[in-house]
């Protein structure tokens, strides 16, 4: 379905990302590979739609809110964990009641209604990707999603997304934590 | 380091500016339209130069001009409001009024003329074709002089002037000049103003010369026995100067577009 | 300083009394302050977020003209605008001069600027992060950018305080296009402008306290509304 060709991408002088060939299908689960630098996030913003390519293509990614991206370090609103969700499920013409579903998906409900600014690193993470999980996506693309986890939330993101249905793409520097993946390596940093 | 010596700079520029230095500077308070006029600097440089005395000319609405004059902000005071000028003097804030010069009114308008009040010797007569066409009339609003004799000329005319047509500009001369002409208007004013305006603006002068328009100026100098640390001797020696006879040839050589604009109070 | 005092008494007795004057110098200040500012936030507010957010072409140019805007003294936009309004000026026809529109067109003048680059700054300063989260979870350019706003409200609340401070307060504008008139277009600070010109000093400071105390009604009120959003 997503079809990279040729991709360049750079800012000013320095080349961020070259990825010559990549092919994702529709539903498959993918995992980015590679040491810091290597690209990793570049490559996920331009799925995303959020960064241009200097050169080269690509094709067949859904538009963002279709494609969602959980930034490497999330952004959440002033508000409360619910409203937060509340704000994706809004977006898209969808009650915003179903916001507590989605944080107990997660293992956050308990926290829906403490603010933004006063959840721990682990709730604040796990409340990002329930918001993202909350939009339905066709494409699901997390930039280094365990990080601050502890092994509750770790488990509960792995059970979030292997119930995804659509296509997942998850970058990550070291080792991709026993989920079943096809994973890509990226070379080199820049 | 760097910052006390900024520090001592920037002192030493403040302390340039402002803080009356007494001895040398003399602070005579006016009117605006008196200062508009520009007879001040052709009046006063020959008095500045003979006595090295530097005459610091403040001009503001006629009542702030003698309220300064009251709290001792002023040392000399030079108003055209004779009942004013009287009641200043009687609350012992001021010693030793003498006329100095008079100079005009007039009342201008559109050339158009709507309501036909060009070459009318009397000016109540006027003021009531005014009234009658509820013609528009800028009135400066304000307390000075000029709006004081406006008032009493449509007293005399038997007028209480109000209504659309009538409007309290509470602003000086100049910019009610302005708006007269914006809005094709009449207005009154002191002759030395209109000539100073009047290429800016559209107006003409309609009716003049009449008794009732005598604009006369008195200078007081303000009671050193009510503000001790008033400039007493050298008001004395400005007010001298003023009414002497080349003080009063001075004024009397004061000319605005080749007109004569204000008239020496004594005869030499 | 006893004018501070009997500018106290005197704005207490003025108000007690009903004073026509006083109340019309405070309904055309709140009028012309609030419209202008009504405009001029409508439009300053999403041109200062889009500037800030999205740096179209030219948004560094734009960005300091707006700066730059705000140092426009009064006196200036006035005179401005008096140039527009009068006869010989593009507008002349329209017969505005003198009249509360034209303040109001003054005042919008003064405000927009502030408005803008305030919120300019304030959108500018937030991580890219903020704006492509509101994106990427599916919102539009314009939808994200009133999220973005949302996300600053306390510093656009802060800007149009300012503007409010500046607009309530001025004298170029109301005297130079609005003509000080009586009951018509004279202004609370005005009327201050003409009390002391007339030598009533501690009569002076009457419209100026009530000046203040109108301003700090309306900011209370205000940050009232800013509270109840925050939450």
């Amino acid at each position: 379905m997503i079809r990279v060709r040729d991709l360049i991408v750079r800012f000013d002088s320095v080349t961020a990302l070259t990825m010559p060939a990549l092919d994702i299908d529709q539903g498959e689960h993918v995992g980015i590979h590679g040491p810091n630098g290597s690209g990793k996030t570049t490559l996920m913003r331009v799925l995303a739609g959020l960064q241009e390519p200097s050169q080269g293509s690509v094709l067949g990614a859904p538009p963002p809110g279709r494609t969602v991206l959980v930034h490497q370090r999330p952004y959440l609103l002033r508000g409360t964990a619910a409203e937060n969700v509340a704000y994706a499920l809004k977006l898209h013409g969808r009650s915003p009641a179903e916001a507590g579903s989605w944080l107990e998906r997660l293992g956050v409900s308990h926290i829906a209604d403490r603010r933004a600014n006063a959840l721990s690193g682990g709730e604040h993470r796990r409340v990002v990707i329930a918001r993202a999980l909350a939009v339905e996506p066709e494409v699901l693309l997390l930039d280094e999603p365990f990080v601050a986890l502890d092994e509750e939330g770790l488990e509960t993101v792995n059970a979030a997304i292997a119930a995804f249905e659509g296509t997942i793409v998850i970058a990550a520097p070291d080792d991709l934590h026993d989920l079943d993946l096809r994973t890509v390596e990226l070379q080199g940093s820049w | 380091m760097a910052a006390l010596l900024l520090a001592s700079l920037w002192a030493g520029l403040c302390s340039g500016c402002g803080g009356a230095e007494g001895s040398q500077r003399l602070r005579l308070t006016t009117t605006t339209s008196t200062a508009n006029s520009g007879l001040l600097g052709h009046l006063l440089s020959p008095f500045e130069e003979e006595t090295g005395i530097e005459v610091v000319v403040v001009a503001v609405g006629t009542g702030q001009a003698l309220a300064l004059g009251e709290r001792g902000d002023a040392d000399i005071v030079l108003v055209h409001a004779r009942e004013r000028e009287d009641a200043f003097v009687a609350a012992g804030f001021g010693i030793d009024r003498r006329d100095v010069m008079w100079n005009d009114f007039v009342i201008v308008g559109p050339s158009s003329d709507p309501a036909g009040i060009r070459g009318e010797s009397n000016p109540t007569s006027a003021l009531k074709r005014l009234h009658a066409a509820e013609a528009l009339f800028v009135s400066r609003g304000d307390d000075s002089g000029t709006h004081i004799r406006e008032l009493g000329l449509w007293k005399t005319a038997g007028l209480d002037p109000a209504g659309n047509w009538y409007w309290k500009a509470g602003q000086g001369m100049g910019r009610c000049l302005v708006m007269a002409d914006e809005k094709r208007g009449y207005t009154l004013t002191d002759r030395g103003t209109f000539l100073a305006f009047h290429e800016g603006v559209d107006l003409e002068i309609l009716v003049e010369g009449h008794a009732s328009m005598r604009n006369p100026y008195g200078a007081i100098r303000v009671n050193p026995d009510q503000h001790p640390q008033v400039n007493a001797s050298q008001a004395l020696k400005l007010l001298d100067y003023l009414t002497s006879s080349e003080g009063q040839k001075r004024i009397g050589t004061f000319r605005v577009d080749g007109e004569m604009l204000f008239h020496p109070a004594i005869e030499y | 300083m006893e004018f501070l005092w009997e500018g106290i008494k005197e704005a207490i007795r003025l108000i007690a009394s009903g004073d026509r004057q006083v109340l019309h110098a405070g309904f055309v200040s709140v009028l012309c302050t609030v419209s202008a500012l009504a405009l001029a936030a409508a439009l300053a507010i999403p041109y200062g977020a889009w500037l800030g957010l999205y740096r179209p072409r030219w948004s560094n140019l734009q960005a300091l003209l707006l700066r730059v805007g705000m140092f426009v003294p009064t006196v200036v936009v006035g005179l401005v605008v008096y140039g527009l309004l009068s006869n010989h000026g593009l507008l002349g026809a329209a017969d505005l001069l003198y009249t509360k529109l034209a303040i109001i067109v003054g005042e919008f003048l003064l405000a927009f600027p502030i408005i803008g680059s305030l919120t300019y700054a304030a959108v500018a300063d937030l991580d890219l992060t903020a704006l492509e989260t509101a994106r990427t979870l599916g919102a539009s350019r314009w939808r994200a950018m009133w999220t973005m706003l949302g996300q600053v409200r306390v510093s656009v609340m802060t800007a149009f305080l300012m503007a409010f401070a500046r607009c309530f307060t001025e004298l170029g504008v109301a005297i130079t296009v609005g003509g000080n008139l009586e009951m018509r277009t004279r202004t609370l600070a005005s009327t201050v402008v003409l009390d002391l010109s007339r030598g009533r000093f501690s009569q002076a400071m009457a419209p100026g306290l009530i000046l203040i105390l109108i301003a700090i009604l309306i900011t209370a009120a205000a940050l009232r509304i800013a509270q109840e959003q925050k939450r």
